[in-house]
């Protein structure tokens, strides 16, 4: 699975401007609505349930928040980066300021895990990470997410 | 009586001098003097002139150590060249020790000749004395100055400092030849001459390097004896092609070639002895030669040597490189490097004494000069290495990274070695996710327990790892085993991990990410669960495969766990891999001993903790 599978260069956002988590959910769940006409309240309440089992926020300002309901289709997924990062409460403290959301259905069964893991490989790269962290520019943030890389391997 | 007294004078002086050596290069290293003129130059100060007054001026004797210590020397260079990893830059390097060094020594001795009241003949004399690069000094400049270059630059170094040797050997013994026979202009003979040597020596060393790995693999003898047999060997090989008319400098050094090169069996010990007897020669030729020389009359010299020590720095060698390493599309600053490491070393100082043995008419005068131009190379260029690397842009970040391996040999089978590595707070291995999966981590000793990796889990500080690695990745693991400042820094959380509270209900977990979790009831805390499934070791860190992801224990409160990281993909740092012991004791029915010796390790460990 590519993220070119998951994400089109409507669903990246930045800069966002968030003052809180809940808000920056409130405003993924918006931005769901928008892109992929998912209801906005059941976006949100599914996002949160998942926050609710432990921060998704996974170290060096990057947060992966994810939420598996009804309405999805398919695996779709949203990228965002803050204006100004806000407090995720993430395993290493640090303030999240890259977002990557994933929208999984009830029976996407093994598809959600490898879209996870998708993501979370490509934003391991710390040279990913900065090179996002260097541009506002919608477009350019898709091209280095879905950029061809070798092996991705730590 | 007086005999025996000799002897423990000879002995005890001898010591001594070795002992001071060791002992001053801890002062001097870290002034950055290279160790090698340390030892010079307390062989100076017992000398004749210096405090220690000893007189010594035995050339035979010189030559002897000096053969007996290089034959040592290069044998060990070619068993540290491998092959594998330095096949961009063979022909270049091969090239630079071969035409290069006879560029050098021509250039270099037409400027000795033009000035000099020298022949042509022994003008090439003293070019060919001081053309080699110095192997032991290049190695131990590059390796211990903490200097790390692009690879492309340092294996040409490293190749070309270990093979011209033999080269400049044989064509130094081959114009004190023509010099005694009272002939003053080179002929065509004595290039016929250089290839019968040059031929008979890579003949007699690639057959006698592979008859004695071949002896070595299938001949069992007492395990102590593995590195003498190969020293013996060595020594062997090089006197016998040289008696056969053969260059006895490059067999040795292609013998080793050949050994390093090919699976031996009991390896890590013949490279280990050989680390030391390396040690040893260098010294011991060091402190001869040091002795040998004579201040005053090496002042008188000052101004001939200061000459072709210029020449040969600033001309002779730049020519040879450039004619050399042009055609291979070498950059600039890689040449002006490469010229300006033309270190000099003990075996220009070994060189000189033969012209002395052989009886050649300006015989102190050869000595002297090359005397003078190792010191000044050693001095100048060796101290200048860093600045230059860095001037070029060549130089890489600095790593001075500590390594400390235990290699264990495998009975029997020659492709795999048993490395066990010390893990340190800074060790690199602690910032990655996972080991190279060609190494595979047999057992782990924490705490003076012996685990296997699955009970082990990730790696901590002041642990004991061993894998089982094919001999010619090792230099690849060594680098995951050395310190690195940049560790600790990276040890945060691991990357790409999920955290979920332990109390999380199975259901409403399994609703998320379709976790095959077997018949656990759905109520039941995932914490629980993992508790359970991972028995009664709950320790942090602790590890549970699933499909597609793992559990990982984060943090545990009043017994329970608390945390759990849910781990996507597969970065891990030692995979769990339970078959892989029983599959070793199968393969290695010794495995026992190993264990064996691990524990007493381990024990021994524990008793210098206390």
């Amino acid at each position: 699975m590519e993220l070119s599978d998951i994400i089109s260069v409507e669903a990246v956002r930045a800069p966002l401007k968030a003052t809180s988590k809940k808000r920056l959910l409130q405003d993924i769940a918006d931005m769901a609505e928008s892109v992929y006409g998912l209801p906005s309240a059941a976006t949100y309440s599914a996002l949160m349930e998942r926050e609710a089992l432990g921060p998704t926020g996974v170290g060096r300002g990057v947060g992966i928040p994810h939420a598996r309901f009804g309405d999805v289709k398919q695996v779709k997924g949203l990228f965002v980066r803050l204006e100004k990062p806000v407090d995720f409460e993430a395993i290493d403290r640090q303030p999240v300021d890259l977002v990557f959301a994933l929208f999984a259905p009830e029976a996407a069964g093994a598809e959600h895990l490898k879209a996870l893991a998708r993501v979370s490989r490509t934003l391991r790269s710390e040279a990913v990470c900065a090179k996002l962290r260097s541009t506002f520019e919608p477009s350019a943030l898709y091209a280095i997410l879905t950029e061809e890389r070798g092996s991705q391997a730590a | 009586m007086t005999g025996i007294y000799l002897v423990n004078t000879a002995l005890f002086v001898g010591a001594a001098l070795v002992l001071i050596g060791i002992f001053s290069s801890l002062v001097a290293t870290r002034f950055g003097v290279p160790l090698l003129l340390v030892f010079l130059v307390v062989g100076m100060m017992a000398g004749q002139e210096g405090p220690g007054g000893i007189v010594f001026n035995d050339y035979q004797a010189t030559y002897f150590v000096g053969s007996l210590a290089l034959s040592v020397i290069l044998f060990d260079g070619g068993l540290r060249t491998r092959l594998s990893t330095f096949q961009g830059v063979l022909a270049p390097s091969l090239i630079l020790a071969t035409l290069g060094v006879l560029i050098t020594a021509t250039v270099a001795g037409l400027a000795a000749w033009s000035v000099l009241d020298l022949s042509p003949i022994e003008g090439l004399l003293l070019g060919s004395i001081v053309a080699s690069t110095d192997a032991a000094a290049v190695f131990f400049l590059l390796r211990t100055g903490g200097l790390r270059l692009q690879s492309r630059v340092g294996s040409t170094l490293e190749i070309e400092s270990g093979t011209n040797d033999p080269i400049a050997v044989f064509l130094v013994l081959i114009v004190t030849e023509l010099a005694l026979s009272g002939e003053t202009m080179p002929s065509p003979d004595l290039l016929l001459r250089f290839a019968q040597q040059g031929l008979l020596g890579a003949v007699f060393g690639l057959t006698f390097g592979a008859a004695a790995v071949w002896v070595l693999n299938n001949i069992t003898m007492a395990g102590g004896l593995h590195p003498l047999f190969v020293v013996a060997s060595a020594i062997l090989i090089s006197a016998l092609t040289s008696l056969s008319g053969g260059s006895g400098m490059l067999a040795v050094y292609m013998a080793g070639l050949v050994m390093g090169n090919r699976p031996t069996r009991a390896f890590p010990s013949i490279t280990g002895f050989h680390e030391a007897m390396t040690w040893l020669c260098q010294i011991v030729m060091f402190l001869v030669l040091g002795l040998l020389v004579t201040p005053t009359e090496l002042l008188d010299y000052a101004l001939p040597g200061a000459f072709v020590a210029f020449v040969l720095t600033f001309v002779a060698r730049p020519v040879a490189v450039w004619l050399c390493l042009t055609p291979f599309g070498y950059a600039r600053a890689d040449k002006l490097f490469i010229s300006w490491v033309g270190l000099r070393g003990a075996v220009s100082i070994f060189l000189a004494a033969i012209p002395t043995l052989a009886g050649v008419e300006h015989a102190p005068l050869f000595f002297n000069i090359a005397f003078f131009v190792v010191l000044f190379s050693l001095l100048f260029q060796g101290s200048t290495l860093k600045i230059a690397a860095r001037k070029l842009k060549l130089a890489l970040k600095s790593s001075t990274h500590k390594l400390s391996r235990v290699e264990i040999d495998i009975p029997g089978q020659v492709e795999q070695e048993i490395a066990g590595y010390p893990i340190g707070s800074d060790t690199i291995i602690l910032g990655l996710t996972r080991v190279p999966s060609w190494a595979r981590p047999l057992l782990v000793v924490r705490e003076g327990n012996i685990m296997d990796k699955a009970e082990a889990g990730a790696l901590r500080p002041g642990d004991y790892a061993y894998f089982l690695v094919p001999r010619d990745r090792l230099p690849r693991l060594d680098s995951l085993f050395r310190e690195s400042p940049d560790v600790a820094r990276r040890l945060g959380p691991l990357f790409g991990e999920l955290s979920i509270l332990g109390a999380t209900k199975i259901s409403e977990l399994a609703g998320f990410y379709d976790l095959d979790l077997g018949d656990a009831p759905g109520d039941l805390a995932i914490g629980d669960w993992l508790a359970q499934k991972l028995g009664t070791q709950v320790a942090l860190d602790e590890t549970l495969k699933l499909e597609g992801a793992r559990f990982v224990v984060r943090r545990l409160e009043g017994g329970r766990i608390a945390r759990i990281g849910l781990q996507l993909d597969a970065i891990m740092r030692v995979e769990p891999d339970e078959r892989l012991l029983q599959r070793i004791e199968e393969e290695v029915d010794e495995l026992g001993r190993l264990r064996r010796w691990l524990r007493r390790l381990s024990r021994r460990q524990r008793r210098r903790k206390t």
